[in-house]
């Protein structure tokens, strides 16, 4: 027989084994039909030898299977989650009937009412074979949601056990025994959740935890009975803790598109959302759309459409001159449409030595030489970053910036997506959009490039180029609209970049060679002091590693 | 220089007051932004620009001083191979990115 084909047979008999011992045991606690006990107890060691051996099946499939199996291979895998936790369920009855002997009163039971989560078990049992052999996600769902339902009826249970305890009375030992049996009770729930997870990650071929699900059907707002209408084709974590995945999404005009879901942190995705609809009424085709929104307490889930095209870092690294040239005069482009549309001419301070005080303490938890590193050579002293980074501020604070544009605020190679097809720039991550300083993403998008940490003289050489030619088209623009402070601005937006950078890099000497440079530009600025700042030029050759 | 791989090296015995004339000698060489190092009649000339990466390093083991003063820089690419071209970025605002 094949091997599939046994497995499959040996679960069925596994199920109903378990269902009849689920029987049993409500047939012991409802009817006093104490004599089935023993028949349970023996029952309970053939379910273990079935278990064993349908495992070790799974096993042998999992290791045996050739490379384009993958798909017996994730059934193998399903099964034998079933397969342990229906097992385990199983012990849950014999530990039942082990606390049902200790009982001295046995008609608490009838009234604390079992019977409706027993029933909740067995619903869920009879899904399991069909629901797992023809990887059904509604029925998987079903399965998930009867430990809600049973986890609901153990509370009620709890408080009431709870209360009677509280009021005191002859039946403490028959109460704590009825809050064990309602805990097994609830512990089965827990296990039908594993088995109904294992079908929905079959179903999925991903790895998905239920809440991430709900999460996904509940903001792409379909029901349980269309959900196989969706497809996760991949889900990653986040730097900031979201999970994201990518999404087919094959509801009523949807098209098959591909979209995005991300779910995480509720705070994170406000603001998200909040940076979309900031660009989305000027810049509509800039930012991705939100084609659904789901919050809950702490969570949130959002549905974003997916932008074609690869990062602007993907190009840096992969793409031809051709493209990376491309990609650069469409950055150049939309910048200045941006900067040209959302002009005001209002002064505003970009604060840039704040920021750098915000995320020192990141930084020295990765550097922890960094910051204090006062000094003295001969008659020579020189001063700490900390102490420069103080006597900067007088510098700061004669320098706003003279006017306000839209900027997109955290401005790295990896949060723009360029179309070469359509020859389109797409903005994303957008947490951080706001009126600013245009020099805050300028300078954060040159170190982004810098920080790159590929060490191969050619790609530094197109890496040094890229930041140059970014740097002299916004010189360009500056000199244009008569912003006399860029490259003073400009400078301390590259200590800020430069300093906190490093608490992203691990290689020491990478981090140090920026961390110098936030010094060195530091110390350019404090030597103009007293100058005129628009005779300050930013030394160009710190650009280059 | 033509060649990828000039080298220079002096050794000498001084006292603290004859270190200072080289000392000297070379601090007025980088004020200058000429550096000459000549042996037998070939020199190797440096030009130091740009950034300068300066390593100081003193370590006293058991009355074994050791002071190393050390300064690298990289030479301009364009100095080294000027047919490496740079990238410019059209300043019409009239490229392929969205318009309003």
């Amino acid at each position: 027989m094949e091997p599939m084909r046994a497995i499959q047979e040996n679960f069925r008999f596994l199920v109903l084994e378990v269902t009849k011992q689920i029987e049993s045991t409500v047939e012991v606690i409802a009817s006093g039909a104490t004599e089935l006990i023993d028949s349970v107890y023996l029952k309970d060691d053939y379910i273990d030898n079935l278990r064993g051996f349908i495992d070790s099946k799974c096993l042998a499939v999992i290791q045996g299977a050739s490379k384009g199996d993958q798909r017996t291979v994730e059934l193998a895998r399903a099964v034998d989650i079933a397969t342990n936790n229906l097992e385990r369920i199983a012990d849950f009855a014999v530990n039942i009937l082990r606390q049902y002997k200790y009982i001295k009163d046995t008609s608490i039971l009838q009234q604390y009412e079992f019977r409706p989560c027993f029933d909740e078990v067995l619903g869920a049992l009879a899904r399991v074979p069909e629901a797992l052999f023809s990887a059904d996600v509604a029925e998987a769902l079903q399965i998930c949601r009867s430990e809600f339902n049973l986890d609901e009826m153990y509370e009620g249970r709890f408080r009431n056990v709870m209360t009677e305890l509280r009021a005191g009375g002859e039946q403490v030992e028959d109460l704590v025994t009825t809050l064990f049996i309602a805990r097994y009770l609830e512990r089965m729930g827990d296990s039908l959740l594993n088995i109904g997870e294992a079908i929905l990650s079959l179903a999925l071929h991903e790895r998905l935890k239920i809440h991430q699900y709900w999460a996904l059907e509940e903001t792409l707002d379909v029901g349980a009975s269309e959900g196989k209408g969706l497809s996760l084709e991949s889900i990653a974590e986040t730097r900031s803790g979201c999970r994201i995945g990518k999404v087919r999404d094959q509801r009523e005009g949807g098209e098959g598109n591909l979209v995005l879901f991300k779910e995480g942190n509720l705070d994170k995705l406000l603001e998200e959302k909040a940076g979309i609809e900031f660009w989305q009424g000027r810049f509509p085709d800039l930012v991705p759309k939100v084609l659904g929104w789901q919050e809950g307490d702490h969570h949130a889930s959002i549905l974003l459409e997916y932008l074609r095209g690869q990062t602007f870092q993907q190009i840096l690294l992969e793409g031809s001159a051709a493209e990376l040239s491309a990609a650069l005069s469409a950055l150049g482009a939309t910048l200045r449409s941006i900067w040209d549309a959302t002009r005001i001419d209002e002064p505003v301070q970009p604060g840039f030595l704040k920021q750098i005080r915000k995320r020192l303490g990141d930084v020295k938890k990765v550097h922890p030489d960094f910051g204090d590193d006062q000094e003295q050579i001969g008659a020579l002293k020189v001063p700490a970053f900390a102490d420069l980074l103080r006597r900067a501020e007088a510098i700061e604070a004669e320098l706003p910036a003279p006017f306000s544009v839209f900027i997109h605020g955290d401005f790295n190679v990896d949060n723009i997506i360029f179309d070469a097809e359509a020859g389109r720039l797409h903005f994303i991550d957008l947490h951080r959009s706001r009126r600013f300083d245009y020099v805050q993403d300028v300078s954060v998008f040159m170190v982004s490039n810098f920080r790159l940490p590929v060490f191969d003289a050619k790609m530094r050489r197109r890496l040094h180029r890229v930041i140059l030619a970014v740097y002299r088209s916004v010189q360009g623009f500056a000199r244009e609209v008569g912003d006399t402070t860029f490259e003073a601005r400009l400078t301390l937006g590259m200590v800020r970049s430069f300093t906190t950078s490093t608490r992203f890099v691990l290689d020491e000497e990478f981090a140090q060679s920026m961390y110098l440079r936030a010094r060195y530009l530091l110390e350019r600025l404090l030597a103009h002091e007293g100058g005129e700042w628009s005779t300050f030029v930013l030394p160009a050759n710190v650009l280059r590693y | 220089m033509a060649s990828d791989a000039d080298e220079f090296r002096h050794e000498s015995l001084e006292d603290r007051h004859s270190i200072a004339k080289y000392l000297t000698a070379l601090a007025e060489a980088f004020a200058n932004g000429n550096l000459t190092f000549g042996h037998n009649g070939q020199a190797i000339d440096l030009e130091p620009r740009g950034l300068l990466k300066f390593d100081v390093k003193a370590t006293r083991k058991r009355g074994a001083v050791k002071v190393s003063l050390r300064l690298n820089w990289q030479e301009d690419e364009e100095d080294r191979d000027p047919s490496v071209g740079s990238l410019v970025i059209s300043s019409s605002g009239e490229g392929e990115g969205r318009r309003r």
